[in-house]
């Protein structure tokens, strides 16, 4: 008797999801993808070159090449409606080119678009996610790159994808427990997390600031907002004591149980956070050991520190001034980093591979000497060393 | 060596606060004997750190071992002889009336010990994180950590930070902060002769532990043991404050006393015998005295609307006949005394050194300008960050539903100080020019965190009274 309302539930689950599979269209239970190919014999679509933009068609691919801002356009309709996709190039240097679509039925040809950064190599990959560009939507629409002035790629193929029902859930649940890191903005606030409803997204889940995906934080509270007031609504038609408390414990239950999952999902976070700590900085050797997003630098200021214990002030170069400036003042104090490029003899030169020592012994700055002439004193790396005046 | 030292840098502090309390109670105690050294844990350092800074800035004393050591050791000398003439020592004994257990479901009871263990997991990664990695945030290193430094190395309270050639980011205005955190973190590395990251960065604990020893305790007053450990691991639920917490930052701190403050009101409204509401007072003067030495935020927000809640707990005293107008005026008059005892040295001391009176930046200047961008960032903060989980949505309903219950005494302390801080906290940064503080999220969050601990004390309180209300309520 005591198993008989669980296997109840379990049927009545099991011919709920089986009705509700039934109202589902076909295209829930397969990811869909669409191809264009640009490979001698492979194209698929009419494709045109609007601006100053040469197309010229290789074995592998189209080799598109631009004097100006050229755009290289379809006006196939998409057969799928794709959150995510692809552009294939071979390029020998880093392009920044753009997704790009036109509305068929818009009388302004407004240009939609959607940047994307090329690495250079032979077939390299570029996915994109379209779930949280807002201005893509499914209407007919030309479609293709745009490329800015004096770029060269050989473009082998363009792709859209088109997930299912389940693969989008599958990403959205594998999304929620997707970890920002320990970034120097979590002292003050956590973005926690985050939907994405495809692979690229969630991938970049963290990348941009603020995260271009849904908070799952906003949609848990109007979730919890709408069932509050549904709970609510139902005990206030009841109007009876009985009612008043299975809302109130109903409603404490579902708050303390999504409290439970959000400490879960942030705890966890939290542990990651420090597992990557004792991972990458504390259990590793003092030359493998990297520090957040300061990469090696408290190694560097141990270092250097020793060259500048008998020196009131130092120079001190960093990639950028902030947080390495202050950061230093307060490991090498009482020795004060600064600019006296005029007075200081001690150079301190951290990750900058723009400083280097020229023919006459002196330092330069993108090859400017800066200072009399002198000798590195200590080297930590390639573009970290301590210099001296003589 | 970094633990011997951390062990005897912490100890005489806390023998100080202990002994403090325990003089403050007498033959009148309010804590309990474990209850007292978590409450020692927060305010002995803070006063010790207040003594070496008046022998400091008066030229007795430099910031050396002697510096630290003697005026402590004396004033810690005079209070065991005060205390063994005076018995206060059988204070000791007392045992305050904190709820009893309650039968709870065993699913319930188990996921309680699960949640505590999992808290202690979050807890002790944090720690050791906070003592292995090297000092990372900006408020440390140009602040906090670049102080005590400062101090440990001059053996002086120097009160600006050499900016080198100005190409430093500006440390304007960090003078005027309270010395307590850095003097401290100077203390502990003039003991241990040099200046070591994982023991200035391991005070940080302290606060923590004293935040959550008082929390837990506070509870116990309404709570059964398991429930009140329960809503402490709910407390360190709050991811921003776990972070907060277990990182060399002085928010955690700070939110420590504002939370020993409340607590003292809180109980002294529940109070109805007088001599008890004596020694609740005296507490609270103490509390509220060395809230001044904390950060520019108690001076300029906290301690005149705690003085005004403490206000509005002696006027209902007198309104319900516990307290004729002679006795609450010598409550008044008794907390304010000790108070000020407490704040005016560094009052004076800022004062007589044109420092300002704002949070790094003078409130004096401010002038009032609208920022609707700060309401959208408080409003990001709140709904789309789960910085403090579900508290912006549960504390508010839990008020809601509790209606007037929740505004009434002593619950209503709780109630009424939350809106005020908050109120006055949105006025500022929507108001002034202080609004980037809150765009960029930086203030804002430190701020809300100062009162958290008391957010969800009100909300635990009420929700319980919300539950058991309902389980006592007749079935029709």
């Amino acid at each position: 008797m005591q198993y008989t309302l669980p296997v109840r539930i379990s049927v009545l689950f099991t011919s709920a999801l089986t009705s509700a599979s039934l109202l589902l269209p076909a295209s829930a239970f397969a990811m869909q993808s669409q191809f264009f190919d640009f490979g001698a014999g492979q194209i698929n679509a009419t494709w045109e070159g609007k601006g100053p933009i040469q197309m010229k068609q290789t074995p592998n691919g189209v080799l598109l090449q631009t004097t100006g801002t050229g755009l290289f356009l379809t006006d196939t309709d998409l057969s799928v409606s794709p959150q995510m996709g692809s552009v294939t190039i071979s390029s020998e240097s880093p392009e920044g080119v753009y997704l790009v679509w036109i509305y068929k039925d818009d009388p302004s040809t407004f240009n939609h678009n959607l940047g994307l950064r090329l690495r250079a190599g032979a077939n390299i990959a570029t996915p994109f996610s379209l779930s949280e560009v807002q201005s893509w939507n499914d209407s007919s629409k030309y479609f293709g790159l745009l490329l800015l002035p004096n770029t060269t790629v050989l473009l082998h193929q363009i792709r859209f994808d088109e997930l299912n029902a389940a693969e989008r859930f599958l990403e959205i649940v594998r999304s929620f427990w997707t970890f920002d890191g320990m970034r120097t903005y979590s002292i003050n606030f956590l973005w926690g997390p985050h939907i994405a409803e495809n692979p690229v997204a969630r991938q970049d889940l963290f990348a941009y600031v603020p995260p271009q995906t849904p908070s799952a934080t906003a949609v848990m509270y109007v979730f919890l907002i709408v069932t509050l007031v549904l709970i609510t609504a139902f005990a206030a038609i009841q109007k009876t004591e009985t009612a008043k408390r299975r809302a109130i414990m109903l409603g404490s239950f579902l708050l303390l149980s999504v409290w439970i999952l959000f400490d879960l999902r942030m705890g966890s976070e939290f542990l990651a956070s420090m597992v990557y700590d004792a991972r990458s900085y504390i259990l590793s050797s003092e030359q493998d050991r990297t520090f957040r997003d300061r990469d090696r630098f408290y190694d560097f200021a141990d270092f250097a520190k020793l060259y500048v214990a008998d020196r009131e002030s130092y120079v001190f170069l960093a990639e950028q001034q902030w947080p390495y400036l202050g950061n230093m003042r307060y490991l090498t104090y009482p020795s004060i980093p600064g600019i006296a490029y005029d007075r200081d003899d001690t150079w301190v030169i951290y990750h900058r591979s723009d400083v280097s020592i020229d023919e006459s012994g002196q330092l330069t700055v993108d090859s400017e000497p800066v200072t009399n002439p002198g000798k590195i004193i200590g080297r930590f790396d390639d573009t970290s060393f301590v210099f001296r005046t003589q | 060596m970094n633990l011997l030292a951390f062990i005897i840098g912490i100890a005489i502090p806390l023998a100080l606060g202990w002994m403090m309390l325990l003089l403050l109670e007498r033959k009148n105690p309010v804590l309990g004997n474990i209850e007292r050294w978590f409450w020692a844990l927060v305010l002995g350092p803070t006063l010790f750190a207040l003594l070496a800074f008046i022998f400091h800035v008066l030229g007795i004393t430099k910031l050396n071992l002697f510096g630290f050591l003697m005026p402590s050791i004396v004033l810690l000398l005079i209070l065991l002889a005060v205390a063994k003439r005076t018995h206060a020592f059988t204070a000791r004994t007392h045992q305050p009336a904190y709820a009893g257990s309650i039968p709870l479901p065993a699913s319930l009871k188990v996921g309680i010990l699960i949640l505590a263990v999992w808290t202690g997991i979050k807890i002790l990664a944090g720690s050791i994180d906070l003592i292995s990695v090297p000092t990372y945030w900006d408020d440390s290193f140009n602040n906090w950590n670049m102080r005590g430094k400062m101090f440990f190395v001059t053996e002086m309270l120097t009160l600006e930070i050499p900016i080198g050639n100005g190409m430093i980011q500006s440390s304007a205005g960090v003078g005027s902060y309270p010395s307590t955190v850095p003097l401290l973190k100077t203390w502990l590395s003039t003991l241990r002769g040099s200046w070591e990251e994982p023991l200035v960065n391991g005070l940080h604990v302290i606060w923590f532990t004293g935040l959550l020893g008082s929390f837990f305790f506070g509870l116990r007053r309404r709570l059964s043991p398991l429930l009140s450990l329960g809503g402490t691991c709910l407390l360190v639920s709050l991811p921003l404050l776990l972070i907060q917490a277990t990182n060399p930052y002085a928010d955690i701190f700070m939110a420590a006393h504002v939370l020993l403050a409340i607590l003292c009101l809180i109980s002294l409204a529940s109070q109805r015998d007088p001599e008890k509401s004596r020694t609740w007072t005296s507490i609270f003067g103490l509390s509220l005295g060395l809230l001044f030495f904390t950060k520019n935020e108690a001076t300029v927000l906290y301690a005149p609307l705690l003085t005004l809640m403490l206000l509005w707990v002696l006027f209902e005293k007198k309104r319900a006949g516990i307290l004729n107008v002679e006795q609450a005026r010598r409550l008044l008059g008794l907390s304010m005394l000790l108070a000020m005892t407490f704040a005016a040295p560094w009052l004076l001391f800022k004062w007589s050194q044109g420092l300002t009176f704002g949070n790094a930046k003078s409130v004096s200047g401010l002038s009032i300008v609208f920022n609707a961008l700060s309401l959208q960032a408080i409003w990001y903060h709140l709904t789309r960050e789960p910085n403090w989980l579900l508290l912006p949505l549960v504390t508010p309903l839990a008020v809601i539903l509790s209606g007037k219950k929740a505004f009434k005494l002593p619950d209503g302390i709780l109630t009424v100080f939350l809106i005020l801080v908050i109120s006055a906290q949105i006025f500022i940064f929507t108001f002034t020019p202080l609004a980037p503080e809150a765009i960029m999220q930086t203030g804002l969050s430190r701020g809300l965190l100062h009162v958290m601990p008391i957010a969800m004390m009100l909300t635990i309180f009420l929700t319980e009274q919300l539950v058991r209300l309902t389980h006592s309520a007749p079935s029709s």
